[in-house]
């Protein structure tokens, strides 16, 4: 700028200071604008990360789409866990409370226009209005007090509220139109999926259930919930000026992939008729039923000895997967108990596996009063001129013992390992307990007494049931088997579960011998209640006292029974099977495995096979059965 | 330059206002409100503009002789709408501030205007037509600083009573800048400068509004993302408008923040708005046209061929250069917020009215300006200018 001339009307000093001071402002006030420029960049560009990501999270809405859960089907395909559609109601406290949609509502309501609204109301007054508008409407559709969504809503201004949940197609149609015609702010009906349980009351155990978040807590569901979950996807909403929303134009949505599907060994026919037999009272005074027992627990593992398939499992007390009230343990799985005479089979196995002996071997049994310093054993059913075989079918505890003893604390010990005993059997459960079994460095003196007739030892009715298979089954350990494939979500089966074989225990004749003297526990010994007419049916009881800790005893009035078994036609060995009664409230002398045990195990396994249609063999008919006894 | 200046000026001019029309068509299909009438503020805006360039034009043909002439009653009348504010049924209370005439009871219904956008021109007027007649006592301290001082009081006080605390400042700092313009003792302009610190002090300590406006922003620069739901929100919305905007905006309409949660998008925080529908460039570009605006229109105001003249130039340049740097400072969270529309393009009528008489003013100034470039030597006839604009 040049100098202009001196003026005319005023002293040239007073002009000069003017002309300076003004340019002075200027440059001053250029600088200001600079700076501000400057911030400007800053705003847009520099900073610009810090509050775009804060405009995303306010004006982007992020909706998970849950993926679809795989099912959980059994072996004949059919559904037992699946995922199916559910609604929600959810507020938005953002939209509820923001001022422009409730000065529309208010205006709407009020019919006043917008301006007049705010001349009257504060900000403040208005969204007030429009909130208690909204909750009032809302609350008796959701068939809440209005005093209660109110609390649900809360004072905070920001995130989300479910307000109600699992609702039907109908409801949440229902509720769709009635906020869209009351034009209600902030208020959703969001979709999403909840696991729904077509037989509620079936193997509640061994599916287990899903949290609020379909994440399996229990059960298969929780073993197995990395193959059944699936990938949740997300869509981006953002709120247009209009006060919608739409789409994000800018992030695409992401679609969910559902997950994995299982086909479990379970047949939840067997299932069925195991969980009925369970809950059945009859008028037979002879029978034996679960609920008059009045039994701590009851737990019953049914298997198919082939594939060493898990065909059912089922305990009491249990609970309901609609309602899920009490939750139960799964007592076949995750509790344990001293078995008694069932674990005799380790020292058996061990003594004819390495033919120390033959089924036929004479026993001195000591007339069922065995004394040798610090060990004393009685046998409750003295066997006359005994073998290994009578010994085996009249439980002594007296032959158990020395024939352990035959074998040696190490050898005995191997065996109780290979039979799985103080292991996990690895079935695809959660909390499945180890079980105790001592090494034999922390062996009593009494430890071999104790363990020979199965105390000082815990086991799982699993991991008896597994032991028992082995020997079943020839003498190879499996593992037990409860999936049968992974399915994709169509059906089609991405990766086949074929049974997984561990290790052998025993020679296959060794097993076969064994499987003899359990045909003679049913058909002379302590199981006679377990023959099915028409099967060969053999097994091993057991009767074990309850340790009380307390007392540091054991009680005389409390029982753990037990049978393990397997009916066999003439195609071969149909079905295995435990059953396990803990301290059931029955008359003494009635407390013996083969009272309560064998009969339960009959009556299940004689429905399982009528139902898979196996036909009993008339020759093996009660009144004119033999058994040849090899040696 | 001196041929071009006016032409330069309105142009600027020009630009904004039609940003303004732009942003308000795109920020009122959200908050135009009105059931049934989105373009009730259009056209509501487009009337004011059209009085606007009218008055706009009338300023250029009137002689600053007439303006010398009336700087009394102007400044007096200034003062006197003022007062009207508080006069129960005149004035119209919103929001807790006694800003507006009503001129209901003047057969205009649903119209109000802003006394104190008139009173920002009669100080500047008034203070130039006492600077001119005292001439070279301007630099003594009773005449020069003292009653001048005291002219800014009366308006400055009124305006700060209707807590129009935007519009009591720009006053203040426009008053100062032309006091300061006009030769004023320095001394006495220092002691003001503290004294003024000393008022926002004492008015950020004792007026309760102002305290918590004042230590919000102080928070809102410390910790932005905390302030989203209360009052401080304003500015955090302004922030994230901007960065949402980048480089080259988000396209006309497509703005977030105008619809959830930034208030006065289309009055004081349209530069925000701006910002993020059109980005930086148009954010640079608008401060551009304010800095054009200013240095040219200071190049006009020193040339004028009266002292008035040149006062007056000062005065209306200060006045509108202040008040686009308050707006923008305060939009871009430098300063707390306080309520000062953008000029030219804030959607208001009274405000788009004083600007375009301002310019007006200017123009006339141009017009009648003495620039020795086109002359051939001094002391020839002054060859008078119209700008064909």
């Amino acid at each position: 700028m040049s100098m202009p001339p001196p003026p005319h009307d005023s002293d040239s000093k007073l002009e000069t200071t003017l002309y300076v001071r003004a340019v002075i402002l200027s440059t001053g006030l250029a600088v200001v604008f600079s700076l501000l420029g400057w911030r400007l960049v800053n705003l847009h560009v520099n900073q610009g990360d810090t509050f775009r990501q804060a405009a995303r999270e306010i004006f982007q809405r992020e909706v998970v789409v849950p993926a679809a859960r795989g099912a959980l089907m059994d072996r004949q395909g059919e559904v037992l866990a699946i995922d199916r559609r559910s609604y929600s109601v959810v507020v938005d406290r953002n939209l509820l409370a923001d001022r422009n949609l409730a000065l529309r509502s208010v205006s709407a309501e009020l019919g006043q226009k917008v301006t007049e609204v705010e001349r009257h109301y504060t900000l403040e007054q208005a969204r007030q209005l429009s909130v208690d508008r909204c909750l009032d409407l809302l609350a008796p559709r959701l068939g809440l007090g209005a005093a209660a969504l109110r609390g649900l809503v809360g004072d905070s201004v920001r995130g989300e509220v479910v307000v109600a949940k699992e609702l039907r197609d109908e409801e949440a149609q229902a509720l769709k139109d009635f906020i869209e015609e009351e034009s209600l702010p902030g208020v959703f009906v969001r979709e999403g999926l909840r696991r729904f349980h077509p037989m509620p009351d079936l193997a509640v155990h061994v599916l287990g259930f899903t949290n609020n978040e379909n994440t399996g807590v229990e059960g298969i569901e929780k073993t197995m919930d990395s193959v059944l979950r699936g990938v949740p996807g997300h869509q981006w909403f953002e709120r247009t000026s209009k006060g919608g929303e739409r789409l994000s134009s800018t992030r695409p949505p992401q679609a969910p992939q559902s997950g994995r599907s299982l086909r479990l060994t379970l047949d939840h026919q067997i299932q069925r008729l195991l969980e009925e037999e369970l809950d059945a009272v009859g008028d037979d005074p002879a029978d034996v039923y679960v609920p008059l027992l009045k039994a701590k627990g009851v737990s019953v593992i049914l298997m198919d000895p082939a594939t060493n398939s898990i065909l059912a499992m089922a305990s009491r007390p249990h609970h309901n997967l609609a309602d899920r009230g009490k939750l139960t343990p799964n007592l076949a799985v995750s509790e344990t108990f001293e078995p008694g005479s069932t674990f005799k089979i380790g020292a058996y196995i061990g003594v004819l596996d390495e033919q120390l002996v033959g089924l036929a071997t004479p026993l001195n049994l000591h007339g069922g009063r065995y004394e040798k310093g610090e060990i004393r054993i009685r046998d409750d059913h003295p066997v006359e001129g005994a073998t290994v075989l009578t010994a085996f079918s009249h439980s002594s505890n007296i032959a158990a013992y020395k024939l352990a003893s035959q074998l040696g604390a190490v050898r005995y010990y191997g065996y109780l390992r290979s039979l799985g005993f103080g292991a996990r059997t690895g079935v695809p459960l959660p909390n499945e307990a180890t079980g105790l079994l001592r090494p034999v460095e922390k062996w009593g003196t009494l430890s071999m007494r104790s363990l020979s007739f199965g105390y000082e030892v815990n086991v799982t009715p699993l991991q008896l049931l597994n032991a028992f298979s082995a020997v079943i089954n020839g003498g190879m350990m499996r593992e037990p088997r409860l999936v049968e494939a992974v399915l994709d979500q169509d059906g089609v089966v991405l990766e086949d579960r074929p049974p997984v074989e561990l290790h052998r225990v025993c020679s296959e004749a060794a097993a076969r011998q064994l499987r003899t003297a359990m045909y003679e526990v049913v058909k002379k010994g302590t199981a006679k209640q377990a023959a099915i007419p028409g099967f060969l049916v053999g097994g091993k009881t057991g009767t074990a006292q309850k340790y009380v800790p307390a007392r540091k005893a054991y009680a005389d009035g409390a029982y753990v029974v037990t049978f393990v078994g397997f009916a066999e036609s003439m195609a071969g060995v149909e079905l295995m099977g435990v059953v396990v009664v803990d301290d059931a409230d029955v008359p003494a002398n009635k407390e013996y495995g083969g009272h309560l045990s064998a009969p339960l195990f009959r009556r299940i396994a004689g429905k399982v096979l009528a139902h898979r249609g196996v036909e009993p063999n008339p020759e093996w008919m009660p009144k004119n059965s033999t058994l040849a006894v090899d040696r | 330059m001196s041929k071009i200046a006016s032409h330069v000026l309105l142009g600027c001019v020009l630009l904004l206002i039609a940003l303004g029309i732009v942003m308000l068509i795109s920020t009122s299909m959200w908050s135009g409100g009105e059931a049934g009438d989105t373009f009730f503020s259009l056209r509501r805006q487009a009337a004011w503009l059209v009085l606007s360039v009218m008055a706009c034009a009338v300023m250029t043909r009137v002689p600053d002789a007439f303006l010398l002439r009336m700087a009394p009653v102007i400044y007096v009348l200034g003062c006197l709408l003022l007062v009207l504010c508080f006069v129960p049924g005149v004035g119209v209370n919103i929001n807790g501030s006694s800003r507006w005439i009503g001129l209901r009871s003047l057969g205009l219904s649903a119209a109000q205007v802003q006394p104190s956008e008139f009173a920002k021109l009669a100080v500047v007027i008034g203070l130039a037509g006492w600077y001119m007649r005292i001439g070279v006592r301007s630099r003594e301290f009773v005449h020069g600083f003292l009653i001048p001082m005291m002219l800014v009081a009366l308006p400055l006080g009124l305006v700060g009573a209707e807590v129009d605390l935007g519009a009591a400042a720009l006053i203040g700092l426009a008053a100062f800048a032309l006091m300061f313009a006009a030769g004023a003792n320095l001394p006495a302009l220092g002691t003001v400068v503290l004294l003024g610190f000393g008022a926002i002090y004492a008015a950020v300590k004792y007026i309760p509004n102002r305290a918590k406006r004042f230590m919000e922003f102080l928070d809102v620069l410390r910790d932005p993302m905390a302030h989203l739901g209360d009052t401080g929100m304003q500015q955090v919305r302004a922030m994230m408008a901007f960065a949402n905007g980048a480089t080259s905006g988000v396209g006309l309409g497509a703005g977030q923040q105008k619809s959830m949660g930034l208030t006065y998008a289309h009055t004081d925080f349209i530069f925000p708005m701006v910002g993020e529908e059109l980005g930086l460039v148009a954010t640079l570009a608008v401060v551009v046209c304010y800095v054009l605006i200013l240095l040219f229109g200071m190049f006009i105001a020193l040339h004028a061929s009266t002292r008035f003249g040149r006062l007056l130039g000062v005065g209306c340049v200060m006045l509108l250069a202040l008040q686009a740097t308050l707006n923008i400072a305060v939009t871009t969270v430098c300063l707390p917020n306080k309520g000062l529309p953008l000029p030219f393009v804030s959607y208001g009528g009274s405000n788009l009215l004083f600007c375009l008489v301002c310019v007006g003013i200017l123009l006339n100034l141009h017009r009648h300006g003495v620039y020795p470039e086109l002359q051939a030597t001094r002391g020839m006839p002054r060859r008078r200018l119209t700008p064909r604009a």
